[in-house]
């Protein structure tokens, strides 16, 4: 329902629809890093020791990898309710149409790039499944 | 008629009605958007199609001396034993090709594409701030020549276009090379910087009314993406360099292990910079790519969304991929493998880009022009480089052909085949509309194959070489390795190559000297850039479209026609006002009309910015303080005098008759919104800097296992806490002051703005008393380095923000500021706010984690 529909509101939300995948990818990627060269240096022995045939070390990788990659399919489910939302709205001038139109177009590209990086993710953190961490 | 008129499809050929604007305004127009005569018009003039023209030729003129450097090597290598150079001439000859190549040619060539056409495709009529575009040209120019000045003196670098420490440091590199490298092409690299904040304004604010993001040229959204990725390598780079220098000339000890630095953070600072640096060439090549590859298929490109995503896509991953450099250096295995998943998975994105071009020639009817060749010639090169890319993303494989002439043929693959080939692309298909001319098809056939052909004899034999273990950067090899008949193959390409860049000079000066007349569209192009005339007037298109299509040329009958309120102000526009370079503003996502301001005119101040901004470096190379002192004088005149407001040239009342007539605001002071995101580019700008200061802290800090070192007590925090709380409640007072000029009351945002001023000089006073007293120097060691170059940039950082107030005192003092146009005090509180927050993370790391981390 254009009604419904509160455009100034919404002026915020299509940057992150668009840009939230992407940007949750390089906090994962930045933080997987530092903390293994930090673990790895520092070696604190809890780190080392194993549940489950894997390293503390390692669960701790891919847990963060799981919270990161499910937060990406959020911010992709985020985007398409956006979506569906504007596709609702119809019956408007052809100036408002264009706000829309590149609402619609930011959505779309946030499920495509939140699909993308949350497979990215994903493949990241998986050699933690069989890697020793630091040697 | 058209030289391509037979080949576009009937119905393409009605392109749309442009209005020429009313004939009354067309004259002053042009005087108004012309630049000024004689030779000092030539050091003020502004616009765009003068600036990207000069650009593009400088960097060309770099160019050939880049090439010129690489015939050296060929001849060289061309067989065993060979002493046509010397192993030192032969390490200068590789250090300025690469460094010259990266740094004074690709980028700024895809710049002055972009500074050239830009405000044609988004059918505006400037760039956002004309000046800086200036400023941009001459640090670059400044940069370049200062930096092959270095030939003159014999003093050229000789370390490698990455200059590792510690090879580069003062005791393996004494003397002027190294800094004449650093400091040469450390000015360039500010030229970059500017560049980038000026485009994405351009592309976000600057657009054409209807021009949404999802109508967008796909240029703009490469260059978008790009000046984005500008801003976050360059200036971790900048700061690179600075600690490189520092270490060289000021005895710090940023990169030396036995004093607690660490040669490997120079590797991970130059490749966080380095491995973006790839697709910030690599991505403005696929936008031009996208823009020709329709034009000459005759029809839509396919999977635009698609192509924009890959785009946004690629420039994040590049940033993940910066340690694939760095396998060999003895990373953590999982640290291994987080690069080398990045490092794959960005073919994903590129894999998306080629399979949308491949479907869109599948889909068109090709026209075989030049332009269109060298496209295919990319698309087969840059696969063939994108793969031995995937190649060396896999560990072992990499740690096998690290350093050797794989990795050479496969960057060459990727940047001569997916950066230049796009590049002389670009330069078939825009010149004519700059220059008026057609460039001859024949001579640019030839100058195609003899590239192509060229390029493969030189390149190809490299990967077998590399394969058979011919290491890179050796001036010589002896006979019998079996290496030498793929080693001559490779320097006759070379030269094959270089003949056909040599056809491409002269079809240019053909073309210039006795080309046919071009036309206003020679290819029948979808973009608006083909609705001026060939070349184009100043102000771009008298009346400013409205666009309702991704290729308005194609899809819409008429350029101007939408709804009325749009109709109506469009025609305005090209009729006042006409005494200044006004310029609209439109919605970053629904591209409506918001705002018309006025674009800054020829000025000598940029020009007078940039000799400042070489004069420091030139200072700093010959270890003259006073000419670093003078040139820090000129750049702050400079700047000020820069942005001195000027007087608009018409009564306000006409102003207020427009904005109520259109309902959009008019600004002859210079724009909100183009301001307000400049502001908030050099927010993020600092933003970056101080996270890649705070990178190297933390990362010699887990090189060290006692910090501080032994003998030195951890700081004192009485005084720094007492300086940051005074700093806190400045905050207050540049709160209370904007909220006072919003209520129109001027005494109260006077008293707020003096009070900020005094709180925050305080702050400083304090803080500097505490560094005089903290019984460290920064030569001893890295920790004393850091200490002394993280508090000195959070001081820098407070001191701009003390002056910018001290000027919107004086202004507010004149009366400038009024409730509904303030925008300079809200760009001091932004700025203030930052330097605020830069200073809290800055003095509770270097206060704290001495107490936090101690073991």
């Amino acid at each position: 329902m254009a009604s419904s529909i509160s455009l100034p509101h919404l002026n915020r939300s299509p940057w992150f629809h668009l840009l939230g995948g992407p940007i949750l990818w390089s906090a994962h990627f930045l933080v997987s890093y530092a903390w293994v060269e930090f673990a790895c240096r520092v070696r604190p022995l809890v780190l080392d020791s194993t549940i489950l045939g894997l390293t503390v070390l390692s669960w701790s990788i891919l847990i963060l990898t799981l919270v990161a990659m499910l937060a990406t399919c959020y911010v992709g489910w985020l985007a398409y309710g956006s979506l569906r939302g504007l596709r609702e709205s119809q019956e408007m001038n052809e100036q408002d149409s264009w706000g829309v139109e590149s609402r619609r177009f930011m959505a779309r590209s946030g499920i495509l790039l939140s699909a993308l990086f949350a497979l990215v993710i994903l493949l990241t953190g998986l050699p933690a499944l069989v890697l020793g961490p630091c040697e | 008629m058209d030289p391509l008129k037979s080949d576009i499809p009937q119905d393409k050929h009605e392109f749309p009605n442009v209005d020429p604007g009313p004939p009354e305004s067309l004259e002053m127009l042009e005087r108004v958007w012309a630049d000024p005569p004689g030779w000092r018009g030539w050091l003020a003039a502004v616009q765009n199609d003068t600036i990207g023209v000069r650009i593009l030729a400088t960097a060309f003129f770099f160019f050939i001396l880049g090439g010129f450097d690489s015939l050296v090597i060929r001849v060289q290598l061309a067989r065993p034993e060979n002493t046509f150079v010397d192993a030192e001439l032969y390490n200068k000859f590789f250090t300025m090709h690469g460094s010259v190549i990266m740094y004074l040619v690709i980028l700024p060539m895809l710049e002055g594409f972009t500074i050239l056409a830009l405000p044609f495709l988004l059918g505006s009529r400037e760039m956002p701030f004309p000046r800086l575009g200036v400023f941009s040209y001459f640090t670059f120019l400044f940069g370049g020549l200062l930096f092959y000045s270095s030939a003159l003196l014999e003093v050229v670098p000789d370390t490698g276009w990455t200059a590792y420490v510690p090879l580069s440091s003062e005791e393996y590199s004494p003397g002027l090379p190294l800094d004449y490298w650093l400091l040469g092409l450390g000015v360039a690299e500010v030229g970059a910087i500017a560049a980038g904040v000026e485009i994405i304004i351009a592309i976000l604010k600057m657009r054409a009314p209807g021009m949404t993001l999802s109508r967008m040229p796909l240029f703009a959204w490469a260059m978008l993406v790009t000046a984005f990725m500008l801003l976050f390598a360059f200036t971790t780079l900048l700061i690179a360099s600075l600690l490189l220098e520092l270490d060289r000339k000021h005895g710090t000890q940023f990169f030396n292990p036995e004093a607690g630095g660490s040669p490997i953070l120079w590797q991970h600072l130059f490749w966080i910079f380095g491995h973006p640096e790839v697709y910030i060439q690599f991505l403005p090549a696929t936008g031009i790519v996208s823009m020709i590859i329709p034009v000459f298929t005759r029809r839509p490109i396919v999977g635009y969304p698609y192509i924009a995503m890959a785009i946004v896509a690629t420039g994040f991953l590049s940033f993940g991929l910066w340690a694939h450099h760095m396998f060999s250096t003895g990373l953590p295995p999982i640290v291994l493998t987080l690069f080398a998943i990045a490092s794959m998975m960005i073919a994903i994105p590129s894999g998306v880009q080629v399979f949308a071009w491949l479907a869109t020639i599948w889909h068109g009817r090709p026209v075989w022009k030049t332009p269109l060749l060298f496209i295919i010639g990319f698309l087969v090169l840059f696969v063939f480089g994108g793969i031995t890319g995937v190649m060396t993303a896999v560990v072992p494989f990499d740690w096998q052909v690290h350093d050797s002439y794989f990795v050479v043929a496969h960057l060459h693959y990727v940047l001569i085949g997916g950066v230049v080939f796009p590049i002389f692309a670009g330069f078939y298909y825009w010149l004519p509309k700059f220059t008026g001319k057609l460039l001859s098809e024949r001579l640019g056939r030839l100058n195609f194959w003899l590239m192509f052909i060229g390029f493969n004899i030189a390149f190809f034999p490299m990967h077998i070489l590399g394969l058979m273990g011919m290491p890179r950067r050796v001036y010589t090899y002896p006979a019998g390795l079996g290496w030498d008949i793929y080693n001559l193959l490779s320097t006759i390409g070379a030269f094959i190559l270089f003949l056909g860049i040599l056809i491409f000079v002269l079809n240019v000066v053909l073309s210039i000297w006795n080309g046919k007349p071009a036309g206003n569209n020679p290819w029948g192009g979808d973009s608006l850039e083909w609705a001026v005339s060939s070349p184009p007037p100043n102000y771009g298109l008298a009346v400013a479209p409205i666009i309702r299509s991704r290729h308005p040329l194609w899809e819409q009958t008429d350029l101007h026609q939408g709804e009325p309120r749009l109709e109506a102000i469009v025609h305005a526009v090209a009729r006042w006002p006409l005494e200044w370079r006004a310029a609209l503003v439109t919605g970053t996502l629904d591209g409506q009309p918001e705002e018309l301001f006025r674009v800054s005119g020829p000025s000598l101040w940029p020009f007078t910015a940039s000799c400042g901004t070489i004069l420091i470096f030139i200072g700093e190379l010959f270890d003259m303080y006073w000419v670093i002192g003078l040139g820090v004088l000129v750049v702050v005149a400079s700047l000020i005098l820069w942005h001195w407001p000027e007087e608009a040239g018409h009564k306000r009342q006409a102003e207020e008759e427009f904005e109520r007539t259109h309902q959009i605001s008019v600004n002859p002071k210079g724009s909100f919104a183009v301001s307000r995101l400049g502001m908030s580019l050099g927010v993020l700008i600092m933003g970056i800097a101080l996270v890649t200061f705070l990178f190297s802290y933390f990362y010699i800090r887990l090189e060290n296992t006692v910090w501080p070192p032994e003998g030195i007590a951890p700081p004192e925090t009485l005084l720094t806490i007492t300086a940051a709380s005074i700093l806190l409640a400045s905050v207050g007072f540049m709160r209370w002051a904007v909220k006072a000029i919003e209520q129109g009351n001027q005494y109260r945002l006077r008293i707020g703005l003096a009070l900020t001023f005094i709180l925050g000089t305080l702050a400083l006073c304090i803080q500097i008393f505490d560094f005089t007293r903290l019984g460290f120097n920064t030569d001893f060691h890295a920790y004393g380095s850091l200490f002394y170059i993280l508090g000195g940039f959070a001081l820098v950082v407070l001191c701009g923000g003390l002056i910018m107030n001290g000027l919107i005192q004086f202004w507010a003092r004149r009366g400038e500021y009024t409730p509904r146009n303030h925008v300079g005090v809200e760009n001091t509180r932004l700025y203030w706010y930052a330097a605020v927050i830069i200073w809290l993370l800055t003095f509770a790391t270097l206060y704290g984690v001495p107490y936090l981390t101690q073991v």
